[in-house]
């Protein structure tokens, strides 16, 4: 029963009795008659809600299919069916279905928007990014039995839909349905939550340029596909030197005209013919974690190392890799082929879903996004008459008193959902690290990203980079143990804040190059574009705050550029940027220069 | 390092960017004006008010009437005509004597009704009036679909779905009616009317209707609690308990954390760093004055 209803009813009772106790006929009559009108409305109310509501079945279609073990792709759009799979009459009711969609999906499309706006049932009292409003007067089509709210619905099978793009690798899961059954007149209405959970794992995506080769012609013999010759002396095809005869070289190495002309022995040096490895360093540690599904730097680097691995299966070669965070290390044994691609995609969604939070002091928006939170999932159990509070006197301002007894209601829900004792119930009320906890806990479960609600400003800088640094030095010196030779080691971190604390990663860098690998370092950028000296050229006239600020954060990426670039050029590694997603080119450049075993590359083709 | 957020989804209002068109707005708007005061006219109508009243305060009122429908709050009318009623009403007269109140109840309900349906009602009815505007601006063969369309759905939604409210409505009055007049049921309906009357007795059906009110709400109670779900139920238990021993569980927690802070502190003062000298062994410790002394006492 709404507050309205609760003050018709008060209404009608007070003019009931008064109209009898005065002898008033008209009084009386107009009372009881509104007293037995609200009657009939709640029993054809309770009818929908006890026989009714039990029969109705939903169900969800993903990109036509009914199974949840399939996979998304990031940045591709995915289309969203809703079944009524089993309808229900419904007669002087309204009911709204909301399908709660994943923060980790953005909204393209509500195809079911135009209908309903049609007639001007749209309503709009609740407004999330993860809810799509779907009033049952239109699944039956708008110029059809269109009129449910004046008690005119016949309800039966129907879909409704729409499209959704995949914001970043990971996880998507589609909750459930949240149904909201309501009077004509908005005198009862019952909110519940149907689970329908469907988990689908998202790939990351990637660019598919094709086999990057040089322009130059390199060699007449064109070796076979995932093997690259070599500068270094070997069993090749092709010729690297002569050299004059050592002791113990084959008879059929010896050149034998040159010797005959130069009047002593001579040897052929062939090139070596070698597969290159890919190895991929990516650091998933909680500075890359942080920001929306899409916006982290951790999206950039899956991105980066998804392209990277597409391209060098379509080379042939082998994609490994190794994924640390501070759960510990994913070491991905170097796989080739479509297969292998296909592996190294599903371990680089299941390491981009969000592990638990660090730690963040609890706040008020906090308790807001928890608030909206239990309220769009666990409706029920912040029923007022099940989830009630000890009366107490203290303390007296109205809006300390709210703010007690919503922290109240949201101790007993969390206690409810993590089935937890009465003595941590108190606990979760009267300590806020414990509340927090287990706040960050139900929002990064139920798919909120590492934003404020979450995770705090205060807490999104690195605690402790040496560590940090420590790890990935492990990480590359790990690569090289497990290493054979000639190895692309692409290091995918966010070193450009880093800069002073280097010297932790450099021996292990140095270690790689002395041991004839190749070291590439990608830094993801905040700004999600490369940083150039004259970005302020493209912005012509007018000037906004936001131009300004994202000129001066580029100037401090393009210095913080410069000089991790220094550090790394000493020691003979090279670095480039993963912001601007073109520059996934430019890294293959690299890559590829640094199989061919040149200095410098010379330029590519498509 | 500053990361750029999308916005926090907790507050966003993700309404798409396609806007009712400015055409569609006005209509709906002067729809939904001219729907408020027709239903506020005949409310103010209903109040019987003195005609010595000034139309200043007339206007005044009807504003406010529809001020109230426009934020839903249509159960102030019922208490406005309550109010009137009160005050105008004739006091102590028969049922049979007033057939007029029957046709105003009748008609003070219809209205209430209106007025607490009229934010879902006039959003139908301008839409209608808009979509056969937007037809007859395009062509013939459009407004002959739409005047079939928007006919076909008023005769729906009229003809049937308003002929179910006025008879649920009507139903409501006559029900009411035969409470009022036949309470109790019986024999003895009209001694007890009479003997009510004879002795100044004013609430003759009111002990019979109190108890029906009272049995209609503990049953709509009994089965609000028989429908709770079994984490609902449990919630319930937990929440009793607070109510029941959370003063007892407060203060062990208080305690327990207090404990739990003396604890960290003591760890914190042996963990504090020392001067950076060594710890100088008790044997090589000075003896102090006080000492001597003692010793020389004992």
């Amino acid at each position: 029963m709404t507050t309205r209803a609760q003050l018709f009813v008060m209404a009608g009772s007070i003019g009931l009795f008064a109209g009898l106790g005065r002898g008033q006929n008209a009084l009386s009559l107009l009372s009881l008659s509104c007293l037995i009108w609200i009657l009939s409305e709640w029993l054809l109310f309770y009818w929908h809600l006890r026989f009714q509501l039990p029969h109705l079945k939903l169900s969800r279609i993903l990109n036509g299919e009914l199974e949840s073990n399939r996979s998304l792709w990031a940045d591709r759009t995915v289309v969203v069916q809703c079944r009524i799979s089993k309808g229900i009459r419904l007669f002087g009711v309204t009911l709204d279905l909301l399908d709660v969609v994943p923060e980790n999906l953005e909204m393209v499309s509500i195809p079911s928007r135009k209908n309903a706006d049609a007639f001007g049932f749209y309503r709009t009292g609740w407004s999330q990014s993860w809810i799509v409003r779907k009033v049952n007067d239109f699944i039956e089509g708008a110029d059809a039995n269109s009129c449910n709210q004046l008690k005119l619905g016949l309800f039966t099978q129907s879909d409704w839909g729409y499209t959704a793009r995949v914001r970043a690798a990971g996880n998507v899961v589609f909750p459930g349905f949240r149904l909201t059954l309501q009077s004509t007149h908005a005198l009862f209405r019952r909110e519940m939550f149907i689970k329908c959970e469907q988990v689908f794992r998202a790939l990351p995506s990637f660019v598919d340029a094709g086999e990057y080769r040089s322009l130059t012609k390199k060699s007449n013999v064109i070796p076979r596909h995932g093997i690259h010759r070599l500068h270094r002396s070997g069993m090749g095809s092709e010729l690297l030197e002569l050299r004059e005869y050592a002791l113990g070289d084959p008879f059929k190495s010896i050149a034998w005209k040159v010797s005959a002309k130069r009047d002593q022995w001579m040897t052929r040096q062939y090139e070596s013919e070698v597969p290159t490895r890919v190895q991929l360093i990516v650091d998933g540690t909680s500075t890359s974690r942080v920001g929306g599904f899409g916006f982290r730097l951790l999206d950039q680097m899956t991105y980066v190392a998804a392209s990277i691995g597409r391209m060098a299966t379509n080379a042939g070669d082998p994609v490994g890799g190794v994924l640390f965070d501070e759960r510990g290390v994913r070491r991905l044994l170097p796989m080739s082929g479509e297969k292998g691609f296909q592996i190294l995609l599903r371990a680089l969604g299941d390491f981009s879903v969000n592990p638990s939070p660090p730690p963040s002091q609890l706040n008020q928006r906090m308790m807001d996004a928890v608030w909206g939170m239990l309220s769009q999932r666990y409706p029920e159990l912040l029923d007022f008459k099940v989830n009630q509070i000890p009366f107490a006197l203290l303390p007296v301002l109205p809006s300390t008193r709210a703010r007690r007894r919503q922290r109240f209601l949201v101790a007993g829900a969390l206690s409810e959902i993590y089935d937890l004792s009465t003595r941590e119930q108190v606990s979760l009320i009267q300590d806020d690290t414990s509340l927090a906890r287990r706040i960050q806990d139900l929002l990064n479960r139920s798919g909120i990203p590492w934003i404020t609600p979450v995770v705090s400003s205060s807490e999104r800088s690195d605690r402790d980079p040496f560590t940090r640094m420590n790890q990935l030095s492990d990480c590359i010196l790990s690569v090289v143990a497990h290493a054979r030779d000639n190895e692309v080691i692409v290091v995918m971190s966010d070193l450009l804040d880093y800069v002073g604390i280097l010297e932790f990663v450099l021996p292990a860098v140095k270690l790689a190059i002395a041991k004839h690998h190749r070291v590439s370092f990608i830094c993801p950028t905040s700004t999600f574009q490369r940083p150039s000296r004259n970005v302020s050229a493209d912005f012509s006239g007018n000037w906004s705050t936001r131009d300004l600020l994202f000129v001066a954060e580029q100037a401090r990426l393009q210095i913080q550029m410069e000089q991790l670039q220094r550090e790394v050029h000493r020691c003979g590694a090279s670095v480039s940027l993963s912001g601007e997603k073109n520059a996934i080119r430019l890294i293959m450049s690299e890559i590829e220069a640094a199989k061919s075993g040149r200095s410098k590359f010379q330029g590519v083709s498509r | 390092m500053s990361v750029p957020e999308n916005p926090n989804p907790i507050e966003t209002d993700s309404r798409p960017s396609d806007s009712y068109p400015s055409k569609k707005v006005i209509f709906r708007a002067l729809g939904a004006l001219l729907q408020l005061l027709a239903i506020s006219l005949c409310v103010e109508s209903m109040l019987g008010l003195p005609d010595g009243l000034g139309i200043l305060l007339r206007f005044a009122l009807i504003a406010a009437i529809m001020f109230c429908i426009t934020l839903r709050w249509g159960w102030l009318s019922l208490i406005a005509l309550q109010v009137s009623l009160v005050d105008q009403e004739p006091r102590r007269q028969p049922l049979e004597q007033t057939p007029s109140a029957f046709l105003y109840v009748f008609l003070a309900c219809f209205v209430i009704v209106i007025a607490m349906k009229l934010p879902q009602v006039h959003g139908f009815v301008t839409d209608c009036c808009v979509r056969f505007i937007r037809a007859s601006a395009s062509s013939g063969e459009s407004i002959r679909a739409s005047i079939k369309s928007s006919s076909k759905q008023v005769r729906t939604v009229l003809g049937f779905g308003f002929a179910i409210r006025i008879s649920q409505m009507v139903m409501s009055v006559v029900f009411g009616i035969f409470l009022l007049t036949h309470i109790p049921i019986g024999q003895q309906s009209n001694s007890w009317l009479q003997w009510s009357r004879d002795h100044g007795q004013a609430v003759w059906p009111g002990s019979l209707l109190l108890v029906l009110m009272i049995a209609v709400f503990v049953f709509a109670r009994e089965n609000a609690w028989r429908q709770i779900t079994s984490s609902q139920a449990k919630l319930y238990l937990r929440s009793q308990q607070l109510i029941t021993n959370g003063q007892d569980f407060f203060s062990f927690e208080r305690r327990r954390q207090k404990r739990k802070g003396s604890k960290r502190l003591s760890e914190q003062t042996v963990r504090k760093p020392s001067s950076g000298f060594a710890k100088t062994p008790k044997s090589q410790i000075p003896k102090t004055e006080t000492d001597s002394k003692t010793k020389d006492l004992q």
